[in-house]
């Protein structure tokens, strides 16, 4: 058994409060929210940067800035982030040494659960700690828990601007070797500074989590661009595209394919017969015998066959509904050409052609043909033929381009937003760096 | 098994009690006074001054559990060098171990005395060690400290503001290890979010 609870606890023990130092710069008070987990702190009335480590306060930097209107989040406030209070206790503007790009760092601090960070850029946030785990880094990639991670940047980071307090020694100008590399929407960033190394994992935050964490919420500005570790577009949305294009598919198969079983392509009438062009008499038409065609609307096709060489032939098909005298006309031709051109054959057209007749209501018909015109004078034989119920394709393929176009268009989407991403990177992959070379 | 031993604090006279067989330092509650167990008398090693500005959750007799086990803290000694201080409670485990709750920078790791056999004191920035039954571990910091603080009970004199050298080494997954170059001891333990650990009778604090 253990000892006796009771017994070990303290038993004047207090509830903690901040502690409160001077400024020994302008005797100003100084509280620091984090005790002393805190070893730096900025004095909030003079600007002077203050080392709180030890018993005696030391002035480290006396050079005041003024506060940037990019900050957004105030020193003191508290939010609610993956279900724990925190406390903004610091605020820093860090500048890329070379692009002279800026970003910025908020500490935050909860007595039980430690220090994380809310960094800022372009609008963009990131929840940030420190990590433990072992990371094994090379030139081109991040391995740490299991996961790959892709270098983006690497580079020199300044301290432009400081604010609040800090649990390590930091202060205008300090630099640190940083790298990034991401794998969506994390990012592992590297810092050494002075041959210590300290790695950290951030996650994507949607702008409308941070600015409900507070209570009052806050405003904050709208994202610009692609940050490197913005989660991919549509990327919960890719599996309810496929599955709604395999669906489709199914349907769009499943049903043609019932349509084109249960069609039932019937030859109702035919009619034969020759022609020449060119005798000064009008050609006959042909009129067939009457005939059903049953079972509710459907599509019909004129089939067409002619003795063409080198050569055209064209006629009118008419299907008249005897009951209702209702005529459905339409147009048909063959056409064929052939020769040799330098030795080698060619041939265009066919001398057998198909017309299609849409949505014939059933009923009693008769079918009649009159040609109408050929090229030369050398006699053809015809014959034509009425196809009743016969399946259409043309629907079927404008539903599967319909279908496609969704996981098309997501895809190239998903791409533009990708290629936006590495735009801003020295280290694209090869993939992505068309775009870089045209800018 | 465990011995209840009642004294007087040579300094002030409060009752002093040593509740586990195992510790031999005793801070008297009242005076602050820094008692070490010798034999059958206590004596005083010094006193040591409040701890400003602290706000650790964790006090004397917050109970938690560490792989399915409970333990109580029974002490705490605190720790300062060059960038700031840390933590290491005395973790008085149900099973009769001991161990120490590490609070440095906010993070919060278990960890436990083990046997060295290389007993290879002088490490470097980098360097890999191989931990039978852990891993194999790098060098992260050399730290220069000394202890500044105690309260409640430790199974160790403190030699308060002594120099000593402190190793830390970096291991697969979420373990660390220190190796005290001074007194050539190695702890092995983990780092643990501060959930896991499912405290109770922690410290109040305020506006929290």
């Amino acid at each position: 058994m253990a000892g006796n609870e009771e017994s070990l606890l303290k038993k004047d023990a207090q509830p903690l409060k901040p502690l409160i130092l001077s400024c020994p710069n302008c005797q100003g008070a100084v509280t620091l929210l984090a005790g002393n987990k805190s070893l730096v702190a900025v004095c909030s009335s003079c600007g002077s940067t203050l080392d709180t480590a030890d018993q005696v306060v030391k002035v480290i930097d006396k050079n005041k800035k003024s506060r940037p209107i990019e900050q957004t989040l105030e020193i003191g406030m508290k939010g609610k982030f993956h279900g724990h209070t925190w406390q903004i206790i610091g605020f820093m503007v860090r500048r890329d040494k070379s692009s002279h790009f800026k970003w910025r760092e908020y500490l935050l601090f909860n007595p039980r659960h430690g220090f994380r960070f809310l960094t800022e850029a372009e609008g963009h946030w990131n929840w940030v700690v420190q990590l433990h785990v072992e990371v094994v880094d090379s030139r081109t990639d991040a391995q740490a828990m299991g996961k790959t991670y892709q270098v983006f940047h690497r580079g020199t980071a300044i301290v432009d601007y400081v604010a609040g307090e800090f649990y390590w020694r930091v202060k205008v100008g300090d630099t640190a070797k940083v790298a990034d590399f991401i794998n969506p929407p994390e990012v592992l960033s590297k810092e050494v500074t002075d041959g210590e190394k300290v790695w950290a994992i951030g996650e994507y935050m949607d702008v409308k989590t941070v600015e409900n964490a507070f209570d009052p919420p806050v405003s904050l500005r709208i994202a610009e661009g692609v940050a490197p570790n913005q989660p991919s577009l549509l990327q919960n949305d890719m599996s309810k595209i496929w599955t709604a294009f395999f669906l489709g598919m199914a349907v769009l198969v499943a049903t043609q394919f019932f349509t084109a079983m249960t069609s039932k392509k019937q030859r109702v009438a035919e009619i034969e017969g020759s022609f020449t062009n060119g005798t000064g008499q009008p050609a006959l038409e042909q009129v067939s015998e009457p005939f059903e065609l049953k079972g509710g609307r459907s599509a019909a096709e004129i089939a067409l066959y002619a003795t063409v060489d080198n050569d055209w032939f064209s006629g009118v098909g008419t299907l008249t509904n005897v009951k209702t005298g209702e005529t459905f006309e339409v147009e048909t031709g063959v056409e064929y050409y052939w020769g040799t051109a330098g030795g080698e054959p060619w041939s265009e057209g066919d001398n057998r052609s198909t017309t299609t007749l849409y949505s014939i209501p059933e009923g009693t018909y008769r079918f009649s043909f009159q040609p109408n015109g050929s090229g030369n004078h050398v006699p053809k034989t015809f014959r034509v033929a009425l196809i009743w119920d016969v399946t259409l394709w043309a629907n079927f393929w404008y539903g599967v381009i319909a279908v496609a176009l969704l996981p098309l268009i997501a895809g190239w989407r998903r791409q533009a937003h990708e290629l936006k991403r590495w735009s801003e990177s020295d280290y694209a992959p090869a993939w992505a760096k068309g775009m870089e070379d045209e800018e | 098994m465990n011995q209840k031993d009642f004294f007087s604090c040579p300094a002030c006279g409060a009752e002093v009690r040593f509740q586990t067989s195992v510790t031999v330092t005793s801070v008297c509650t009242y005076c602050a006074s820094v008692l070490v167990r010798r034999d059958i008398d206590i004596e005083s090693i010094g006193k040591v001054a409040q701890l400003l500005g602290d706000v650790s959750p964790i006090q004397i007799g917050t109970r938690g559990s560490f792989e399915k086990t409970h333990f109580d803290i029974a002490g705490r000694a605190v720790y300062s060098w060059s960038e700031g201080f840390w933590s290491e409670w005395f973790a008085k485990f149900d099973d009769g171990r001991s161990g120490w709750l590490v609070e440095a920078q906010g993070f919060f790791g278990m960890c436990f005395e083990r046997h060295w056999e290389t007993k290879k004191t002088y490490l470097s920035l980098g360097q890999k060690v191989s931990i039978e039954g852990h891993g194999s571990f790098e060098v992260s910091d050399i730290k220069k400290n000394s202890c500044v603080f105690v309260e409640g009970e430790l199974p160790f004199v403190p030699a308060l503001k002594t120099p000593r050298t402190s190793v830390d080494l970096r291991g697969p997954d979420s373990k660390f290890a220190t190796v005290e170059q001074d007194s050539i001891q190695l702890f092995v333990g983990a780092w643990v979010p501060f959930d896991n650990f499912n405290f109770h009778h922690l410290r109040e604090l305020d506006g929290w």
